[in-house]
């Protein structure tokens, strides 16, 4: 049976800014950041600036169960942000190890872990507090010779397991980070939906050109922007709405569907669909599993 | 402003010309008898749109649409490629080999489950059936899961956006 390569990395040096972006998190009693110190806490958001060069940035090794997912689970919903679940768990034949090769890396409150604020080791390189909220997390896949991104998103969960020595992680993209902001917008005349979704990305620091995709090329066509707003509907004055809900609302009217593909950002019209003339993929020989069913209450 | 309000899913089963409507055949129908986000928004400030889009919910939630759930694994190169640029809203035409029943829809969720080191990857799609697929749910068969032949029009063919019905 054949297998691909995968690389999973954390950026556990990237992306500290402000104590404001770690919001309801726990790690301060901050809930909604002004608006400016959002956008300026994640002035760092395009990809292309991540590194996951650090020393224990690659946790491919201790990564020991990986789950991505992202959609939605009703045709008629809307799309969630998309997830990703890791299990880290650093395996080593001595038990009383400390420091970068011992069991409790990714203990965030270990004394030992070099990744840990309450480090107090002697390992020369500490990224203390390297395990922290909203760290980069991207996960690749490499197969024939061809990589691609299966995943790119923050993390916003890490329990860890002292019975077991694992760190459960669980990390949200770019979608779940819209939630988090109160855009403040104005309208330009003949705002569309893309457009203004590329206002409410900008608001959330997802600024890079690369990083998102709006009108995308499906099957050697254009996609159309979406509806045309109509005047001074899109105008949100950052105290109640946040990116997340303007999105939402955007995409009721439009009936258009986001996700991010990797660390890109992609909208599709709702259109996008009978763009795709033909099969993007083909299958054969595969089970198709139907389960029909209701439920009365 | 106007706006909209209304249920995205709407149900109003479709049965052919010789069937007769009863409480058990909308039972039957109604995975989301009581179902269905309100559909709101801002963005809309015309009667008319909203009419359009209204027409559009009913049109396309009307009737249940069957989901489908394909699990692919890593059991060939050209299937672990497969695995790798598998993105949502994609066009799927799958086949299965036994039955010949085949499906033609949309990519609506994709989970991908690496276990092992890597050496087992399950990627499960959920596909959003864009066509029918004949015999698999007909009240012409007496509501039986059945597998038969497909007879949803040509993956050629320009997809309309509005579903069909049972």
């Amino acid at each position: 049976m054949p297998f691909a390569t995968y690389t999973v990395e954390i950026d556990f040096a990237g992306r500290t800014g402000s104590a404001a972006v770690y919001m309801d998190t726990g790690e301060t009693t901050t809930t909604y950041a002004g608006a400016g110190d959002f956008t300026s806490a994640q002035a760092y958001a395009a990809s292309a600036s991540d590194t996951f060069g650090g020393d224990y940035d690659d946790v491919t090794r201790d990564a020991t169960a990986i789950e991505v997912q992202r959609g939605r689970d009703d045709i008629a919903g809307p799309y969630r942000p998309g997830q990703a679940r890791l299990t880290l768990q650093r395996v080593t034949d001595d038990p009383a190890a400390t420091g970068a090769g011992g069991r409790e890396l990714y203990n965030p409150a270990s004394t030992t872990s070099p990744l840990s604020q309450f480090y107090t080791g002697s390992d020369p390189s500490p990224v203390s507090p390297g395990i922290r909220p909203l760290r980069p997390l991207r996960i690749t896949m490499t197969t024939g010779g061809t990589s691609r991104v299966l995943f790119y998103g923050f993390v916003t969960s890490w329990r860890y397991d002292r019975a077991t020595g694992s760190a459960e992680v669980i990390a949200r993209d770019v979608i779940w980070k819209l939630s988090k902001t109160l855009p403040v917008t104005t309208q330009d005349p003949g705002e569309t939906t893309a457009s203004a979704i590329g206002k409410l990305l900008s608001w959330a620091g997802w600024t890079a050109e690369a990083d998102r995709d709006l009108t995308p090329t499906i099957q050697g066509v254009t996609a159309p922007a979406g509806r045309t707003l109509p005047s001074g509907s899109f105008v949100n004055d950052g105290t109640e709405r946040s990116g997340f809900d303007l999105l939402d609302d955007l995409l009721a009217a439009s009936r258009g569907l986001t996700y991010c593909a990797g660390s890109v950002f992609v909208h599709e019209d709702y259109a996008c669909r009978s763009l795709r003339k033909t099969a993007d993929v083909t299958l054969a020989d595969v089970a198709l599993t139907y389960d029909p069913g209701f439920e009365v209450e | 402003m106007p706006s909209l309000r209304t249920r995205s899913v709407v149900v109003t089963p479709t049965l052919d010309a010789t069937a007769t409507a009863t409480t058990s055949d909308e039972l039957t129908f109604g995975t989301n008898v009581t179902g269905g986000a309100a559909t709101s928004t801002t963005f809309i400030d015309a009667q008319a749109d909203a009419d359009a889009l209204a027409a559009y919910l009913v049109a396309t939630s009307a009737t249940d649409q069957p989901i489908v759930r394909i699990v692919l694994d890593n059991d060939s190169d050209s299937r672990l490629a497969v695995i790798r640029d598998l993105e949502l809203n994609q066009r799927i035409v799958a086949t299965e080999s036994v039955t010949g029943a085949t499906l033609d829809g949309f990519v609506e969720q994709v989970t991908h489950k690496i276990t092992n080191g890597g050496l087992r990857h399950e990627c499960e799609i959920v596909v959003g059936a864009r066509t029918r697929m004949v015999g698999i749910y007909s009240p012409d068969s007496g509501d039986q899961y059945e597998l038969a032949t497909y007879a949803a029009d040509s993956p050629s063919e320009p997809p309309p956006y509005a579903t069909y019905g049972f």
